[in-house]
């Protein structure tokens, strides 16, 4: 039976900026990744472990299906 | 780039350049210009300047105070290149092992090991690469 395919998206640049312009660097020292790993999660290139997420959601005091969602391909 | 991108583009052309070389000379030596001596000094060439090059990058990326450690997306993409890589290498190995020893002289396969190596580091480079450019997805 064929899965639906859903990718992860995330506001992770609209929230860094709505949190004083913090930089990707700064989030991914917060983290613990590098910048380009934050920049490649933004973009949608990489899927964060459940604790970086968790760990992103927590730094923006935000629940985490506020920072990330699962959505459909289909829209 | 990421450090670790970077050497991996390091490793990348190193190997390319110093293989490449290498099995040239190789081919163009003459059977009779092939001797043991020749040829242990063609490979400790081959090996020797591989490592130069990689320890003086590795000196220089340490003196410019560049990190290493991975994080948890550099552990991914290593284990997704090595992963490809592990059977590159096995396939090789398997013709290096089960199928040259019935043809080939000791030499040739000495060679054919060697060749089998760097195919699978080079493998494994472009996959780390592959990853980091083009994302990596567990």
């Amino acid at each position: 039976m064929p899965v639906p395919e859903k990718t992860l998206t995330n506001n992770i640049r609209a929230l860094r900026f709505l949190n004083s312009e913090m930089t990707q660097a700064e989030l991914g020292q917060q983290i613990g990744v590098t910048r380009q790993t934050v920049a490649a999660i933004e973009n949608g290139k990489y899927s964060p472990t459940l604790e970086s997420a968790f760990r992103i959601a927590e730094i923006f005091q935000k629940p985490l299906e506020e920072v990330f969602q699962w959505s459909s391909n289909e829209s | 780039m990421l450090p670790r991108e970077r050497y991996a583009w390091v490793w990348l052309t190193t190997l390319v350049v110093v293989f490449t070389t290498y099995f040239t000379t190789l081919s163009m030596l003459t059977h009779e210009e092939l001797s043991p001596i020749v040829q242990f000094g063609l490979l400790a060439a081959a090996l020797g300047s591989l490592g130069a090059i990689i320890g003086l990058y590795r000196a220089y990326a340490y003196f410019r105070g560049e990190q290493f450690q991975p994080d948890e997306r550099d552990r991914l993409v290593e284990a997704q290149a090595t992963t490809t890589a592990y059977y590159v290498l096995i396939a090789g190995m398997i013709v290096v092992g089960c199928v040259l020893p019935f043809s080939a002289q000791k030499w040739e396969l000495v060679h054919a090991a060697l060749l089998a190596i760097a195919i699978a580091e080079v493998v494994l480079q472009c996959m780390l690469l592959n990853g980091y450019r083009r994302g990596a997805r567990a």
